[in-house]
């Protein structure tokens, strides 16, 4: 998955300009055309969200919207490819998401599979809890 | 970067670049071999300078531009230029003394189409259906010798031979570099479409236990079907197979019991269903048939994944309309296999005494005799409507018929259960097709 960073501008609903929308279809045209992209979508800004605070057995609602806009998730990509490698390539070529001369910054996370859950009393117990339920 | 770091960079950027390359290629030496030299030899020149000067910003246009210099070089030395400049001459509007220029312009058009020519030629009916898949996974899928001869279980040297062979076959029957049009284009792109289904049933069949790169497969297919949608999206059987392919590829994660056992399609978990790729299987399901027109084999049998995979529990399934797309591919695609799911589907549908009335229509039919599934899914119905002395037989019959051990345990033991009264539950859990 390849997450990318906010900013002010995404944080106050601002439509990107012409040739950030540009590059961005571009870009995700050639995953597309290379049969790699799974899934894509912008997050509206957080004024539009909420946060859920887990604490001494207890949540709390919190609405947004939240400051540090350079650490809230603006958008996300997720890809299927064969290799860390073959991911930080197409990474590499992301458009810069704020502009070329902008300040911006994405993050590339692998995704866990079934196969990657190392067996555990705790797994299993999960594994069997779907099959009772299921119908 | 560590060179370490730029050679695994340059694998990388090869399995993304290398079939737009090789096609781009092709279409300017003609040669399908030749083509694939000429981008090895940009790779090596890549291997060469890119721990230097690092990853270039457009590394295909920089591969493309290595392999063009090459391409200059060797026509140079074969005294081929001028020849090649009058057959080029055909295709551009003016003509020009700079020969380069020539060529730059004749490479740059259409690399998307190139790619398309590239498939079709690769999927050449000349060619045997083993040459077709190791050609096409070497050239528009990138994987290396080595990958496809695991992926396949036969040795290396093997995939070799046929990718050399079905080479020469291409040179030597002078086999165009062209998109089919007309009359043949429907032939052609089933022979595209049978080669990626064939490479997904590979990995599809691999069972637990196997070499991680038999599974893999099923990705492969599946991108390549995914390049295929995006190069014709006015072909439905294409975004048909897509979507068959993204669907069966959802139940990966449920196909597999905790000893290792298949499980049947009816007794999986679905909270196991891979979503996304549901809904991918079903937004390319819509794009089939928004094309509109009859519905091709691969389409066909996509609405009918479609209709497992929209039900959230398997008594939810939709029997009627599934029995109905059997009928439909039955007329378009005849095989008794199809004609023994539909007497599932019937069954299921409509109840047991129908869905046995249309088993029994195929008990003559010489492909099934030794088939254990025909018995099995008799034994089921007449589990169903109480005649378990004949269910038993039934079963029994299944069990010797089967080569694989665990299915003949399961089958056994059904065979036991008709002992006493109904012990049936539920769904049937009877195994018609890779699940």
């Amino acid at each position: 998955m390849i997450i990318v960073k906010g900013n002010a501008e995404t944080e106050a609903g601002a439509m990107p300009p012409e040739d950030l929308f540009t590059a961005m279809a571009d870009y995700h045209d050639q995953l597309a055309r290379a049969g790699v992209l799974l899934d894509a979508s912008g997050l509206q800004p957080t004024s539009k969200g909420a946060r859920i605070k887990y604490s001494g057995g207890k949540r709390t609602v919190i609405d947004g919207p939240f400051a540090e806009a350079k650490e809230l998730i603006a958008g996300y990509t997720l890809i299927q490819v064969k290799s860390r490698d073959e991911a930080m390539e197409w990474a590499r070529r992301f458009p810069a998401p704020h502009g070329e001369t902008a300040e911006g910054e994405i993050e590339i996370r692998q995704l866990f599979e079934l196969d990657d859950f190392a067996p555990s009393a705790a797994v299993e117990r999960f594994r069997e809890m779907e099959t009772r339920s299921k119908k | 970067m560590t060179a370490t770091e730029v050679h695994r960079a340059i694998d990388a950027v090869w399995k993304i670049e290398s079939p737009r390359l090789i096609a781009g290629l092709t279409r300017f030496v003609r040669d399908v071999g030749l083509a694939e030299d000429l981008a090895q030899d940009a790779l090596v020149a890549a291997l060469e300078q890119w721990p230097e000067s690092g990853v270039p910003n457009n590394p295909g246009a920089w591969l493309m531009a290595a392999a063009k210099h090459r391409a200059i070089d060797l026509f140079r030395r074969r005294k081929l230029l001028e020849r090649k400049h009058e057959e080029l001459g055909y295709e551009l509007e003016t003509a020009r003394d700079d020969a380069t220029a020539d060529l730059d312009r004749a490479l740059d058009d259409d690399i998307g189409d190139d790619l398309l020519r590239l498939l079709f030629t690769a999927c050449h009916p000349a060619l045997p259906t083993e040459g077709r898949v190791a050609l096409t996974l070497r050239l528009v899928g990138g994987l290396t010798t080595g990958e496809i001869a695991r992926a396949f279980l036969v040795p290396e040297p093997t995939i070799a031979q046929r990718i050399v062979r079905a080479k020469r076959t291409l040179a030597d029957k002078r086999v165009l570099f062209e998109v089919p049009r007309g009359e043949e284009r429907q032939a052609r792109l089933s022979s595209v479409l049978e080669v990626i289904y064939l490479v997904f049933n590979e990995g599809y069949s691999a069972t637990a236990g196997d070499d991680w790169m038999r599974p893999a497969l099923c990705q492969d297919a599946l991108r390549l079907g995914r390049i295929l949608a995006e190069l014709v999206p006015q072909e439905p059987d294409v975004h048909g197979l897509v979507a068959l392919m993204e669907i069966q590829s959802s139940r990966a994660g449920a196909r597999i019991g905790p000893a290792g056992e298949p499980v049947l399609l009816l007794d999986q978990d679905r909270a196991r269903w891979d979503q996304l790729l549901i809904r991918r299987g079903l937004a390319a399901l819509t794009r089939a048939e928004a094309l509109g027109g009859a519905l091709g084999p691969y389409t066909l049998q996509a609405a009918i994944a479609a209709c497992h995979a929209r039900a959230r529990a398997a008594d939810e399934t939709d029997w009627g309309r599934i029995a109905a797309l059997y009928a439909l591919l039955a007329r378009l695609a005849p095989s008794p296999i199809v004609e023994l799911n539909r007497a599932v589907a019937i069954g299921m549908a409509v109840g047991p005494e129908a869905g046995l009335a249309h088993v029994d229509t195929l008990t003559s039919e010489p492909s099934l005799k030794r088939y254990h599934l025909l018995p099995s899914v008799r034994g089921d119905l007449l589990e169903k409507l109480g005649r378990f002395d004949e269910a038993r037989a039934e079963f029994e019959r299944a069990a010797s018929l089967t080569r694989n051990a665990r299915e003949r345990a399961l089958l056994a033991q059904r065979a036991a259960r008709q002992a006493g009264p109904a012990a049936s539950s539920g769904t049937a859990a009877v195994k018609t097709s890779n699940p």
